[in-house]
């Protein structure tokens, strides 16, 4: 699915070198859904773009054998002077998918009715959000990233995200970072703490969980 | 499972990839060209208003005072061929050259690659300067100037070949860039000096043979006596090297696309 070989990410701030991810090697297998744990600055959302191929290591390979989502429900690449539809038709183009089908999706989803013709930028942060998570669910993925958000808007719409996210789950799997840990434990199936520039992986969630706690004592 | 279907011969496989990035190249260029200028269908024709009235801000100026021009007959013309290689190389190239940082958000799509933002900015920057001159020469035609050359060929490669020097040029600035950040405003104090010392207005005869010489490194102004040896055969001051202007933009191309393979973690952080 995602290999990940004698990975090597630094950054450089103010004179300080952090090193994030220190030649970290691992894989994750297609039908396991992994949840990464780490303390805030650990470094957990640049291995998600690096398993993306949005952001590139210092050193090491990815090899990726799946397709792999944006961040789940991420709005920053709709363009803010295009309409929610216009925004909708580009995505589907750029996967290859029937711009109609993901369109009726998205709009059926996304419940903003009219809206689905007004530029994004004008759109509250609420209907950004619903149009950002119904198209990430229109577009078929066998990988899906999700970076903290599993839902987004009121308690019913919600309540739609986790369905539409179980039907997905069952046919594609999910590589997650939060700290909320009962969604972990919900989701995942075996957990991974980011500590230090390492990886350390663990047959279940639980454990990830024990020395997570412990890391933030 | 896999919601993709990979055919397992090479082949098959190189010409699936080559249509998928077709795809991906076609849909970025329509969102480039709605989204160039304002947020209308006609935004792409408004965007191209700029490098047009920008090359007639040149052109009317130099034409209503030069009363008489070194080589041939009109001034309308002579002004014309030296700016149009200018404006066809200058526009494309900071164009290219913003390919990322404009569309930066769009790399957060994994399917979407550096590759893929750069050729769909080349293809409308081509269609662009196609546009561009087109309209520049019907303007021209339609005020009975006489500017369909002799050698309609040696104009249309010289025409496609500023083209592609700016084009090269910006894919260079693009991996420039994400090393030296005001590369931006280096590079266009770098070119106003090639429009300067590309004798779209002057012709350089009386100039030294050294001047000549540092002169020759400016592959603008050999684009300027590629365009005006369409009209007025072998004039030039200082010899045409068509392999120079080749060679600056094809090695540029080269470089720029190696250095966004070699350096893509640099150019993704712009």
């Amino acid at each position: 699915m995602i290999h990940l070989k004698d990975i090597f990410k630094f950054y450089t701030s103010h004179g300080h070198t952090k090193i994030v991810l220190d030649h970290v090697s691992m894989d994750f297998r297609g039908g396991t859904n992994y949840g990464i744990l780490g303390i805030n600055g650990a470094g957990k959302s640049t291995l998600m773009r690096i398993m993306a191929g949005t952001e590139m290591p210092n050193g090491g390979k990815v090899r990726r054998t799946a397709r792999i989502s944006w961040p789940l429900g991420f709005a920053g690449g709709l363009h803010p002077k295009m309409t929610g539809r216009e925004n909708v038709q580009f995505v589907a183009r750029i996967y290859g998918h029937n711009a109609r089908q993901v369109l009726d999706f998205v709009e059926d989803f996304a419940e903003i009715g009219g809206y689905i013709d007004v530029p994004v930028g004008k759109y509250s942060s609420g209907m950004m959000q619903r149009l950002a998570f119904g198209l990430s669910m229109a577009i078929e993925f066998e990988v899906y990233l999700i970076d903290e958000v599993t839902a987004v808007g009121d308690i019913r719409f919600q309540r739609r995200c986790h369905e539409e996210f179980e039907r997905r789950r069952a046919r594609a799997d999910i590589i997650m970072v939060s700290h909320v840990i009962p969604t972990l434990t919900q989701y995942c199936d075996r957990g991974i703490v980011l500590a230090h520039g390492k990886l350390h992986t663990f047959s279940t969630v639980d454990d990830a969980i024990e020395l997570y706690k412990k890391l933030n004592e | 499972m896999s919601f993709i279907e990979q055919s397992s011969q090479p082949t098959a496989r190189i010409l699936q990839a080559m249509k998928a990035q077709g795809r991906i190249v076609g849909a970025l260029m329509l969102r480039d060209m709605r989204t160039r200028f304002g947020r209308s269908q006609l935004s792409f024709l408004l965007a191209l208003f700029w490098p047009l009235s920008h090359m007639l801000s040149l052109f009317l100026p130099f034409v209503w005072f030069s009363k008489y021009v070194p080589l041939g007959g009109s001034p309308s013309v002579y002004i014309a061929t030296g700016i149009a290689p200018y404006i066809l190389c200058m526009y494309p190239a900071r164009m290219v050259s913003m390919a990322i940082t404009v569309n930066h958000p769009l790399l957060m799509f994994p399917i979407v690659k550096t590759t893929d933002l750069i050729l769909a900015r080349i293809a409308v920057e081509i269609l662009g300067a196609l546009v561009v001159i087109s309209i520049f020469v019907f303007l021209l035609v339609a005020f009975e100037v006489d500017i369909l050359p002799p050698d309609p060929a040696i104009a249309v490669s010289a025409i496609f070949m500023s083209i592609v020097l700016g084009v090269a040029l910006g894919v260079l600035n693009v991996v420039v860039v994400s090393i030296f950040k005001f590369w931006q405003f280096i590079f266009m104090a770098v070119m106003i000096v090639m429009w300067v010392t590309a004798g779209s207005t002057t012709v350089q005869f009386n100039y030294s043979e050294q001047t000549k010489y540092l002169l020759s490194f400016n592959p603008l102004l050999h684009l300027v006596t590629w365009m005006r040896s369409a009209y007025y055969g072998d004039y030039s001051a200082i010899p045409l090297s068509k392999a120079y202007v080749m060679g600056v933009s094809f090695g540029s191309l080269f470089l720029g696309f190696a250095g966004d393979r070699l350096l893509r973690g640099r150019v993704l952080l712009q």
